[in-house]
């Protein structure tokens, strides 16, 4: 499993503690404007993530992908807004 | 029932599970505009669907959808995926295509009419709330 590499759950000494648990507006707010993945840790009663434990992040979402490769089952989204109006 | 609440884009966290079993979970924008629901490559890729990944003009899969969007005609991948997940709600068998959005929508999955035709779907701007649900399966 990759950790995050700006999430600063990197402990100092060789031995990596498990990321620490966010509710998911921390994950945007501290990861903003990057692609996040999760592993998803409480939900609320429509099923929607609510806290996760972030696994990697990343300007590119390709990048990203291969971070967590081996993850089988993963929750990835972008921490942020579009920069410019959407036409879709 | 999904009830979620949004601020410009309708969108609702989805769960999808491939055809190997894997599960890939995101941020999708709800587009009731969009014939079909669209999937990243890459992650059609990583659950279970290698046919998605065929780049090839010459010799395409016959799975390979033409399709007009914003942007002109375009090709893509239609696979069937297993199991979609939304709320409390199971979708089987539903119709995507694989396509890589442009990265700086920041939306790389779509649920459109391929899933949205067997359910019921609310979308009130004013108050920022998306419901979906009500018929699914």
């Amino acid at each position: 499993m990759l950790l995050s590499s700006t999430g600063g759950s990197e402990p100092a000494g060789g031995e990596q503690a498990p990321p620490a648990e966010l509710e998911i507006p921390e994950i945007f707010q501290k990861y903003k404007d990057k692609w996040v993945a999760i592993t998803v840790t409480q939900r609320d009663k429509n099923l929607q993530p609510t806290k996760g434990r972030v696994l990697a992040d990343d300007m590119d979402r390709y990048r990203l992908r291969l971070k967590v490769i081996r993850e089988r089952e993963v929750c990835i989204f972008f921490a942020g807004e579009p920069m410019y109006p959407l036409i879709l | 029932m999904v009830e979620a609440a949004f601020q410009k884009f309708p969108a609702v966290f989805v769960s999808l599970k491939g055809r190997n079993g894997a599960i890939r979970e995101c941020v999708a924008l709800v587009d009731p505009c969009a014939e079909y629901c669209v999937v990243p490559k890459v992650d059609a890729y990583a659950l279970g669907y290698p046919e998605a990944a065929n780049d090839d003009p010459v010799t395409p899969q016959d799975n390979t959808l033409t399709f007009a969007s914003f942007d002109g005609y375009g090709k893509a991948a239609l696979i069937e995926m297993a199991e979609v997940m939304l709320g409390g709600m199971s979708f089987r068998r539903v119709d995507f295509v694989a396509f890589d959005l442009p990265q700086v929508t920041r939306f790389d999955v779509v649920i459109g009419r391929s899933l949205l035709k067997s359910t019921k779907l609310e979308i009130d701007y004013l108050a920022g709330r998306l419901r979906i649900g009500g018929a699914g399966s």
